[in-house]
């Protein structure tokens, strides 16, 4: 594939060989780049039984196929890993500059393995490339580290970082690798990974050309799309409240509408993820209450997380590599807890949840610093906050009391003690050691009693998206190999990519009835196998989510990758080429011991007992019978989740995995 | 010719709209008629912020092959 380097690098952090190697063109044919080239080298050459924090466990950092190539919003990097959270595949991404970084020293991806004696990192550009000696980078926080990195002089160029913070070094299990001043890949402990090796950071400063076959038509498609996005931008007078009026108004129906990807862009480029928070409460995609509670028990919901709020302390947008939306941006903090911190970057959606609402927390100052503190720390908010949402509610209850707390008042919405909690977890202090690695490692000490209070799916813990909302949700909940990940698919992302013009056998979205949705069904079985596939391919590319929100007509995925290759591939041949992805991945975790099937949602997450009240009173989520729809649709047994072996020999993945990359 | 992707609210009429959701329209064919095809009133079209590829749109926009029509801002996602 033209527009891929066609070279991994191997890098042994215990002898501190470095090998390069190329990989064998049919691999790229296959499963593209990204997640896809990670999921062959690491189902390969992981042992079973490996422990995610040893020394045979592999780290890789990966790019996209069609990252480079001018291409928008194909600039995602990935760490891809045996997760020390789940025991099975994990894998996080991130935007910024990073992925291109990779490609242009030469190569898609970067794995290292072994363990180093003493903290190191990694550095590369087009003629150098060698392990360094990170001593006076350990124990400094993810964005001072990668200040310090970046003046590394290599030519005229500034070096790309990717680099864990305290977390990380800590080992904490929702620990991520950050880049770009803490913006952070932070699921399935990837951090602690990197922690586990003594490996601070990869820095990265080659400029080798990008190529690709048809520059003409990759030129053209993203020509037509910057075009687009730069019409989309909401009307002055449109107000960010709006949306939580607009989530009042969908909560209430009793049917489910399809939604139009385009519509998205306007909201993102103006607000950027923040936009969602009242809106998603309120139509009952935002849990509440550590997923307990409903719309009306945030106190000053709409005015405490107004989207306009947070605007007024924005100081600059920002765009990843080649993305004409820019739904990044920087807001001013410096008035806060004595001016400790001058900025940070604008929260995402996810963490203000995880913050705010999931906490019953309505102080949006708060959520700023703790932002910060996290970003700083390497820790992935989403896991974060689910944790401390456990440890109030296990509080609450009596199943913690204040001489494990630290004396901390473990309330609902007591901003303050959650801001030292956090500050425990990330110093791995008192309960905040018994907290960092997430909900499943707590319950293992606080007892089996506190197990209900829990919100985690195969030890990870779930995105900010409610399960019970969106079935199609709970299924990727459940289903992803990495799993409690928000971003692989639902229900309303299905409406919003149009799969079904891309591709013959993929349903078209309706207006349905919400009661209906939640009756598990053929129909969303093979609406959620075409989303995960295809959510694969996203990932193969480098692509962003908010591209493939945007839909298949608007962001044209299919066009791209053909134009990169110079294939003349259809819908359907690359749905294939992501259920082969999806299944590698799959059988990855079953050669690590994971049985697909023993991966259940929580009961709280499932509705089962349904809340009583708000926009998902008396919904039930059958996710387990649900999953098997989506089973059998990928061609797995659809009892125990387990692909098939004819399927196995159909995707083409035994001659697949017999090839190696070979020493150059 | 020309088709375009509609993703109508409930109480339109959908007569003219393939299964999928797709419009055929002459060359040179208006937002507006669209809108009338849909029975829609412009102005409750205005007040839905009726949107051509996400870019709120007044009636009288031409569309172009391939365009995606809706008819409110929501969005998914974090």
């Amino acid at each position: 594939m033209k527009s891929c380097m066609g070279h991994i690098l191997e890098v042994d952090l215990s002898n501190g060989t470095i090998v390069k190697k190329k990989v064998p063109e049919v691999v790229y044919d296959q499963v593209l780049s990204g997640k896809g080239l990670g999921a062959w080298y690491l189902y390969k050459h992981i042992p079973p039984g490996a422990d995610p924090l040893g020394a045979d466990n592999i780290v890789g950092f990966v790019s996209g196929a069609l990252t480079g190539t001018g291409a928008l919003m194909c600039g995602r990097w990935m760490v891809v890993t045996k997760s020390p959270l789940t025991g099975g595949w994990g894998d996080a991404n991130c935007g910024g500059s990073f992925s291109p970084a990779i490609k242009q020293c030469g190569v898609d991806a970067i794995f290292f393995k072994g363990i180093s004696e003493k903290p190191v990192y990694f550095f590369m550009d087009n003629e150098v490339c060698e392990i360094r000696d990170a001593s006076e980078y350990w124990g400094i926080d993810a964005v001072e580290a990668e200040l310090k990195l970046q003046e590394i002089k290599s030519g005229k160029k500034k070096p790309s970082v990717a680099v864990i913070g305290t977390a990380g070094e800590n080992l904490s299990l929702i620990s991520g690798v950050c880049n770009e001043g803490g913006r952070i890949a932070a699921r399935s402990g990837v951090g602690a990974v990197m922690g586990s090796k003594k490996l601070k950071a990869v820095v990265l400063a080659g400029n080798q050309k990008i190529n690709c076959e048809d520059k003409e038509k990759v030129k053209e498609l993203s020509k037509d799309l910057a075009a687009k996005v730069k019409k989309a931008y909401p009307p002055g007078v449109m107000k960010g409240r709006i949306y939580g009026t607009l989530g009042k108004v969908m909560g209430a129906l009793p049917i489910s509408l399809p939604l139009d990807g385009p519509t998205n862009i306007a909201p993102l480029r103006k607000w950027g993820t923040s936009v969602n928070t009242v809106m998603a409460v309120n139509m009952g995609d935002g849990p509440v209450k550590n997923w307990g509670g409903v719309p009306k028990d945030v106190s000053a919901l709409a005015k405490s997380f107004d989207p306009d709020n947070i605007l007024t302390r924005e100081t600059k947008k920002y765009h990843c590599y080649a993305c004409p939306l820019g739904c990044g941006g920087v807001i001013d903090i410096s008035d806060l807890n004595g001016g400790e911190f001058a900025q940070t970057h604008k929260p995402e959606y996810e963490t203000i949840q995880a913050f705010g609402p999931l906490l019953l927390n309505n102080k949006l100052k708060t959520i700023f610093y703790i932002n910060e503190l996290l970003n700083r720390a390497g820790m992935d908010s989403i896991s974060a906050g689910n944790t401390i949402a456990y440890a109030i509610e296990c509080f609450e209850n009596g199943l913690i009391d204040k001489n494990e707390t630290c004396g901390l008042e473990l309330k609902w919405g007591n901003d303050q003690d959650i801001v030292k909690l956090v500050k425990l977890m990330v110093a791995r202090e008192g309960i905040g050691d018994k907290l960092a690695d997430g909900v499943r490692k707590a319950v293992e000490y606080f007892g089996p009693e506190t197990a209900k209070y829990a919100m985690h799916v195969g030890g990870q813990e779930p995105g900010m998206h409610d399960s019970r909302f969106d079935p199609q949700l709970a299924v990727h909940f459940m289903t992803e190999p990495a799993p409690g990940k928000h971003t692989i698919g639902s229900g309303g992302m299905y409406g919003n990519m149009a799969l079904w013009d891309i591709c013959s056998w993929a349903p078209t979205a309706k207006p349905h009835s919400k009661k209906a949705d939640h009756i598990p069904n053929e129909e969303i079985g093979i609406a959620s196998c075409a989303t995960a596939c295809y959510s694969m391919l996203v990932d193969g590319a480098g692509g962003c989510y908010y591209g493939q929100l945007m839909g298949v007509h608007m962001w044209k995925l299919i066009d791209y990758l053909n134009a990169a290759a110079g294939w003349q591939r259809t819908g359907d041949e690359f749905l294939e080429m992501g259920k082969r992805i999806q299944t590698l991945r799959h059988m990855f975790n079953i050669k690590h011991g994971i049985k697909p099937a023993d991966r259940h949602l929580p009961k709280r997450m499932q509705g089962d007992p349904p809340l009583r009240s708000g926009p998902l009173k008396n919904l039930t989520t059958l996710a387990d019978d649900q999953a098997k729809y989506h089973w059998q649709a990928m061609g797995y047994d659809p009892e125990t989740g387990v692909p098939k072996e004819e399927t196995i020999e159909a995707l083409n993945i035994p001659s697949l995995l017999a090839l190696e990359a070979e020493v150059i | 010719m020309i088709r375009v992707r509609v993703t109508a609210p409930p109480g339109c009429s959908r007569k003219k709209l393939d299964e999928r959701g797709w419009m055929e329209l002459p060359d040179g064919a208006r937002l507006s008629n669209v809108l009338k095809a849909l029975r829609m009133p412009k102005l409750l079209a205005r007040l839905l912020m009726v949107s051509i590829n996400g870019a709120v749109a007044s009636p009288d926009t031409e569309l172009a092959d391939g365009d995606s029509i809706a008819f409110f801002s929501m969005i998914s996602g974090g």
